[in-house]
């Protein structure tokens, strides 16, 4: 009883780690949260403190989902995209914190 | 007049209790991710704590016993040490989310890092328990809680699809994300029936020394209530799914969270939303606190009374204030609020069956409540929500690992 519940742990760990998909779906959610504090920044909706610190918190779980994903075996074309992703969200940060 | 005043307070404590860190951060998840399809998780949680809280009440006004007293009295203090560890270890791991929540609304106002809050977020909390008599607690941060309504100003504003809405009323499968969508339907469950809540309201029914006269106003209370509450939790969700979903904004951290009311409300949509989180958190945290004290009191037979001075009760003063230090310390270092409260939720939803199924025994029990025993469908009621939480305990491992990221 014990191995088997062993193996069904390890398999529900296996099967919960997310995967690079889950990263990149992450990263574009980030992008889409900066861009959506920057507009309402804009507008004077949200302001300066709250808005660097949104910035910040974006540029801190980008690098993170990057890391991760730099250290996974990805096919050339998604690897491309996650650059891109990435190379978008930091420009988006970039123009926030100017 | 003065019963009247009682049901409008109480119901105010109740709208103004529900909507708290877990409430606001599972109602945002499930409408980001999955629009209103998870509005049948909110409204089962409702229904269940609706059933759980009439019945605690209950029980309290009819027997003058809080739920942990009859529990150690009719099933014995070695059956009493469970319903004990695991309110205390929910009620801890809540408690840090809600301290994380204070923190953060106060971080996103000021600037300063949230773990340099933790500790003058504890202390003011430590301090209206130590000043403050029960009605402070119960009543005061209730009524601030009310901000919270601004959430449903919001929704009915943005005009959602009220006919997609009602549909999500009605259990469904998703289509995709399968395991994400069981893991937030099992974490809003635990964040609308949590133990404190039903345990903390049969001890402020014994602080408010109700008796049989009270059974109406306990009835309306929790029926209109948690209804209110359950509302506004739902309103929550239907801003979410109409603000972050087209956008594609999964909630990873509570900053996110903030930009809720802003497209709807403005700068003030903010300033409401931190207003709401900050106070609802307080006021979860207050009851929390003191439900944790509670529970140990009446476990090991402690003098308890908040509307005593704290040098009466020591033990008990003690109990809450070792509490809300431990539950600050983990905060210091910086855990992130939104994986607590996740991790409390599902915990929180794992634990239900230890209160819930007892309470089946205990109202049904003539020598505790005379002709106020349960009807057969008080115990049909209490048996399904029995079910619901047995069900949660046998998913919440297998979601907690598939469902979390």
């Amino acid at each position: 009883m014990r191995p088997l519940l062993v193996v069904l742990l390890v398999g529900l760990c296996a099967c919960g780690s997310g995967g690079p998909e889950k990263e990149i779906e992450r990263i574009q959610s980030w992008a889409a949260t900066v861009r959506l504090a920057l507009a309402e920044h804009a507008r004077g909706a949200a302001p300066d403190v709250y808005t660097r610190d949104v910035l910040e918190a974006a540029r801190t779980a980008v690098a993170k989902s990057k890391q991760q994903l730099d250290q996974a075996p990805l096919p050339d074309s998604t690897r491309a995209t996650v650059d891109r992703v990435t190379r978008a969200v930091d420009s988006l940060i970039a123009r926030g914190t100017r | 007049m003065s019963k009247l005043l009682e049901i409008a307070l109480g119901i105010v404590t109740s709208v103004g209790g529900f909507l708290e860190v877990g409430t606001i951060a599972t109602s945002v998840q499930g409408g980001s991710e999955f629009g209103f399809r998870l509005a049948w998780a909110i409204l089962v949680g409702t229904l269940g704590l609706i059933i759980l809280v009439e019945a605690s009440g209950r029980l309290a006004a009819v027997s003058g016993r809080t739920l942990a007293d009859a529990m150690r009295e009719r099933f014995g203090f070695s059956y009493f040490v469970i319903p004990l560890v695991a309110g205390l270890l929910t009620g801890y791991l809540q408690l840090c989310a809600e301290l994380g929540g204070i923190s953060l609304a106060l971080q996103m106002a000021t600037g300063i890092a949230f773990p340099w809050l933790i500790v003058p977020a504890a202390f003011v909390a430590w301090l209206i328990l130590w000043k403050g008599t029960f009605a402070v607690v119960e009543k005061g941060t209730a009524v601030f809680g009310l901000v919270a309504i601004s959430i449903l100003v919001a929704a009915i504003r943005m005009h959602p699809d009220w006919s997609a809405v009602a549909k999500g009323l009605l259990p469904s499968r998703p289509s995709d994300h399968e395991s994400r969508y069981w893991f937030l339907a099992v974490s809003i469950l635990g964040s609308s029936i949590t133990p404190f809540l039903y345990m903390f309201y049969s001890s402020g029914a014994i602080e408010d020394e109700w008796d049989s006269s009270y059974l109406g106003i306990n009835r309306v209370i929790a029926t209109f209530g948690m209804t209110f509450g359950g509302v506004l939790g739902l309103a929550t969700m239907v801003v979410a799914a109409l603000v972050f979903l087209p956008l594609g904004i999964q909630i990873d951290r509570y900053e996110q969270v903030a930009l809720l009311l802003t497209p709807e409300l403005g700068r003030w949509g903010f300033i409401l939303f931190l207003a709401t989180l900050g106070i609802g958190c307080l006021g979860a945290s207050l009851e929390i606190t003191l439900g944790s004290a509670y529970l140990l009191a009446q476990g090991f037979g402690w003098e308890w009374s908040e509307n005593a001075r704290p040098k009466d009760n020591a033990r008990f003063s003690s109990a809450y204030t070792l509490i809300l230090i431990l539950a600050a310390i983990p905060m210091l270092w910086g855990l992130d609020p939104l994986k607590v409260t996740n991790l409390a939720m599902i915990v929180t939803a794992a634990s239900l069956p230890v209160t819930v199924i007892p309470m089946i025994v205990l109202m049904n029990d003539h020598m505790l409540l005379g002709p106020y025993t349960n009807t057969w469908r008080g115990n049909v009621a209490l048996a399904l929500v029995a079910v619901l939480a047995t069900v949660a305990l046998l998913a919440a491992l297998p979601v907690q690992i598939l469902g979390s990221s």
